[in-house]
């Protein structure tokens, strides 16, 4: 299921294609969904609660202070987008509606409580820049091999599962997405923990395809490098 | 552009466009011939494979009883006359 498609920030020619090849499908599942909301079906709406209701406070709070002040931020979304059902065009898919509803309440109400700019705008391009990488693990350049790794990767990955998706690594994969840049938390977020599409991040948060790219990567190389040493020393590198 | 214009140190920052489909073909070409020799970087891509799944069972879903009660209330006060 794909979105339609956001900004053309960054080559994705085939986006389009495979949205015209995938409308069908997505408006029917939606518009069945949206006419359910529209005619009260409270356990349709619950579910749609249920949904989204915590990536929504977690996004929030990439914006805002305080936990409270995101409960509100998402309070006053859900509001929103109860008053706005019957207004809703169905020209989007109704989380990234939502989802657009929420940032730009978040961005707003982030703005007027700190005085300043959003935390999102604060945290700019340095941390979107240099390697994601520890360059240690390299051999350095000028030497023979230079740039080719010195300490190659543990292979974790070969880890039981039950060992890999234990209470322990998900908080540690937690913790780590909590000390990322709010930019970062807020892609890796819908994209790696909700499962959202490329284009649907993109059309909710208002980036490009490219900035959603780099966002992902470094996110996902942080959270990389923690599980790494998390498991150092069950899988040496 | 060969195997050996790749080195590990650059193809790690290629991992996310690689697997979301984004490179060009002429980098893809480099990107996997490169993988075809160096079995370290096959391995990057399997971790990082490991993280997004991981990632993927963070997934919550409770919503705190008395917020979903005053949510239906509110929804039901606005689409719950309808017949």
């Amino acid at each position: 299921v794909r979105a339609p498609v956001c900004n053309a920030g960054g080559g994705w020619e085939t986006a389009s294609d495979a949205y015209n090849a995938d409308v069908g499908a997505v408006s029917s599942t939606e518009r069945d969904l949206l006419e359910r909301l529209r005619a009260g079906d409270e356990p349709a709406f619950q579910g749609l609660v249920r949904q989204h209701h915590r990536a929504m406070t977690r996004l929030a709070l990439s914006f805002v202070p305080t936990p409270a002040i995101a409960d509100e931020v998402v309070q006053e979304t859900w509001l929103a987008v109860i008053r706005g059902l019957d207004g809703f065009e169905g020209r989007s898919l109704l989380k990234t509606w939502i989802f657009r509803i929420l940032v730009n309440r978040a961005k707003t109400r982030g703005v007027r409580e700190q005085r300043s700019m959003p935390f999102s705008s604060l945290t700019t391009r340095e941390d979107e820049q240099g390697p994601t990488v520890d360059p240690e693990r390299f051999i350095a350049d000028g030497e023979p091999f230079g740039g080719y790794w010195s300490v190659p990767p543990s292979r974790f990955f070969e880890l039981p599962e039950e060992r890999l998706l234990a209470a322990e690594t998900r908080a540690l994969i937690g913790r780590a997405i909590r000390a990322l840049p709010a930019r970062q938390q807020e892609v890796i977020r819908l994209r790696d923990v909700e499962g959202w599409e490329a284009a649907e991040v993109c059309e909710s948060l208002g980036i490009s395809e490219a900035n959603q790219r780099v966002l992902l990567h470094r996110a996902r190389a942080q959270v990389r490098a923690q599980m790494e040493s998390h498991f150092a020393e069950l899988v040496p590198a | 552009m060969s195997y050996e214009d790749l080195p590990c140190n650059d193809f790690v920052e290629l991992a996310t466009d690689y697997l979301e489909g984004s490179l060009t073909i002429e980098q893809r070409l480099v990107v996997e011939r490169h993988l075809a020799f160096c079995a370290p970087c096959v391995d990057y891509l399997d971790q990082m494979r490991a993280v997004i799944q991981t990632t993927g069972t963070l997934r919550e879903e409770d919503v705190p009883e008395p917020v979903m009660e005053s949510l239906v209330d509110a929804f039901r006060s606005l689409h719950g006359e309808h017949p």
